[in-house]
């Protein structure tokens, strides 16, 4: 072998990461199209809200993707759902990723009375539908910021939505951690036996200290692959909320929300078969994407397969 | 004899378990804000209201309630919806759970039938042209949710070439199309298990003291590796169970399907609060019974694992 050079741990992985071109692919399609999303406002003067007399109407040069049941231009909307989509489910993903890793590294640092009690909380909300969970968290939420908020008059106009939106992020991360705490702890718990963990409590390292510098960073791949794999479980959380109408609120749109509108439309006489295909097609092609990433991931920092 | 005692106590330490569970959900919904008879013909006079409220105990301390609705639970009630008030919640179960665990199990079939297969030889052939093409299924299964499958196979199947029935429930014909729309997405997720389980299982020492002892591929696969490679399947299959049987909001809802699904969303967003607390009661039930089914049936499968 010529390349006799070692290599750090991340380089392995990245190489291993090109070796998977559905992966490499993913990852370039989804950029591509952030880049294109985020773009987009600002090259077109088309409004995703604004109203026409062009109904259901199918492609054409002028609206790409047709127009729907109010005569929005559904390209612009399906772009505009297309970023709250992606939006809700990394923002979500977060959320959960930072309560599962505290409360997976809490209880898997503290370990006894505190891990078991820790632990069976994390059980009992297992057991409980999450449906069932989440329309509860999401309306008390705003009932308490309509209360709170009302006062300052924050709760009007664009404002609103945006909390709305907070609200979805909060109640989809919040139902969303518990695996990833369980995946934590385990990992904590192995990690905390470890001769290094020994050595750094010798040298007078704080549990902090230990945690933060030591035992979360060590837990990192496994979190990024599963946080990866939450995004899409978010986004297909996020449509089902949306398609029952307690998700993003029109008229902002998610690409559910463009989904459940344009299945609203069917009916056995005719089909407007663009504003579904041209929403479902995004929202598939993203959520393979986003899996097929989280694999390639996976398999680049599974430290089983590193060799 | 050892084994016994271990699931005794399990079984016993269910209750508790369950009483937490039980009182966070009913907690829950009645801190969310809104009632259930927020609905009802407004503007109801004030003495209504407070009438309504009386006989559901809702005036009652959170505490009281609960006691209340422990009682009944005790012998078997709980409570009347406050929806459909004509019906307790006992009987809306009754009446929905046998159909929605028809549509479950046979979904379930669906999902083990296609997905353990199809996650089988993708492992034993990995990195090859099938590996890659039954990983692009099984995540595609998983990629494309309900409510967009069930109405695209009904207008194919129903509308288009008028096959199946397009809705309601009786015949053996009517659950085709429900069935396959509930049990594809877990088809996918099912494949993707039994491939990582079967990967795994066929990378361990056993398996090469199997092929060093000149066994034939068929032995090792399904004698040895299939039995520890089905592992992660079955820890997923608990809580798939429960979830299948309960039934599923939007298959549900598109067939027009009486199951218990439809309800477990609706009365959620109704504050229907008995109904809510009764169906997460029955689903917290069934988890934690299907999970420690699970558990010792993993002992059984795998004898390196003890029962805790």
């Amino acid at each position: 072998m010529s390349t006799n050079r070692l290599l750090s741990p991340s380089q392995l992985a990245w190489r291993r990461f090109k070796k998977n071109r559905l992966a490499l692919y993913s990852a370039c399609y989804l950029a591509a199209l952030l880049v294109f999303i985020l773009l987009y406002p600002f090259f077109s003067k088309v409004n995703p809200n604004d109203l026409s007399d062009l109904l259901n109407s199918p492609p054409s040069s002028e609206h790409l993707f047709g127009t729907d049941d109010h005569g929005r231009d559904l390209f612009a909307r399906t772009l505009f759902g297309t970023r709250i989509s992606l939006l809700v489910g990394a923002v979500g993903a977060l959320v959960s990723l930072f309560i599962g890793v505290i409360w997976g590294a809490a209880a898997g640092y503290l370990g006894g009375k505190v891990d078991s009690v820790m632990m069976r909380f994390v059980d009992v909300l297992y057991c409980l539908p999450s449906i069932v969970f989440v329309i509860a968290l999401i309306t008390t939420l705003e009932g308490l910021a309509q209360d709170y908020f009302s006062s300052f008059k924050l709760f009007q106009g664009d404002s609103a939505y945006l909390i709305r939106l907070l609200f979805l992020f909060t109640g989809l991360g919040a139902i969303s951690w518990l695996t990833m705490a369980r995946i934590v702890r385990g990992q904590v718990l192995s990690l905390r036996q470890m001769p290094f963990v020994e050595a750094s409590k010798v040298l007078g390292a704080g549990p902090l200290r230990i945690l933060f510098r030591h035992i979360i960073p060590n837990v990192a791949g496994v979190a990024i692959v599963y946080l990866a794999l939450t995004v899409p479980a978010i986004i297909l959380n996020e449509s089902f909320l949306s398609y029952l109408g307690i998700g993003v609120q029109p008229p902002q749109a998610s690409l559910g929300s463009l989904i459940a509108g344009g299945a609203g439309q069917i009916n056995p006489i005719r089909i407007y078969w663009w504003s579904i295909l041209f929403p479902t097609s995004l929202l598939v092609t993203v959520l393979l994407s986003l899996n097929f990433l989280a694999d390639g991931l996976r398999d680049a920092l599974d430290p089983r397969d590193a060799k | 004899m050892e084994r016994l005692t271990h699931i005794v106590k399990r079984i016993f330490f269910l209750i508790p378990l369950v009483l937490v569970i039980s009182f966070l959900a009913f907690s829950l919904v009645r801190i969310a804000p809104g009632g259930p008879f927020d609905t009802e013909r407004k503007p109801a006079s004030p003495e209504i209201e407070r009438n309504l409220a009386a006989r559901y105990h809702l005036d009652q301390p959170l505490w009281k309630q609960y006691l209340f609705f422990l009682q009944g639970v005790s012998h078997g009630d709980l409570g009347a919806s406050l929806k459909y008030r004509n019906h307790t919640v006992t009987d809306i179960i009754k009446q929905g759970m046998p159909i929605s665990i028809l549509l479950g199990v046979l979904s379930f079939g669906l999902a083990l039938g296609l997905g353990v297969p199809l996650g089988f030889i993708a492992a034993i052939r990995k990195g090859s042209w099938l590996d890659y093409s039954a990983t692009l299924l099984a995540l595609s299964a998983i990629c494309v949710p309900g409510f967009i499958l069930a109405p695209l196979l009904i207008l194919l199947f129903s509308i288009h070439w008028e096959i199946f029935p397009v809705a309601l429930w009786g015949t053996p014909l009517h659950a085709v199309l429900p069935v396959v729309s509930l049990g594809v997405y877990f088809a996918g997720r099912v494949a993707r298990l039994t491939r990582e389980g079967m990967i795994t299982a066929l990378q361990s020492d056993f398996i090469i003291t199997a092929r060093a002892k000149g066994l034939s591929d068929f032995s090792i696969y399904f004698k040895h590796a299939f039995r520890l490679g089905i592992l992660p399947l079955l820890s997923y299959s608990g809580p798939l169970l429960a979830d299948l049987l309960t039934g599923s909001f939007i298959v549900e809802n598109i067939f027009q399907i009486p199951g218990i699904g439809v309800f477990m969303v609706n009365s959620s967003l109704n504050r229907d609060y008995t109904m809510v607390v009764g169906l997460a009661l029955v689903y917290s039930v069934l988890l934690l019974v299907l999970n420690l089914l699970v558990d010792i049936l993993y002992s059984y499968l795998d004898p390196r694992i003890k029962l805790q």
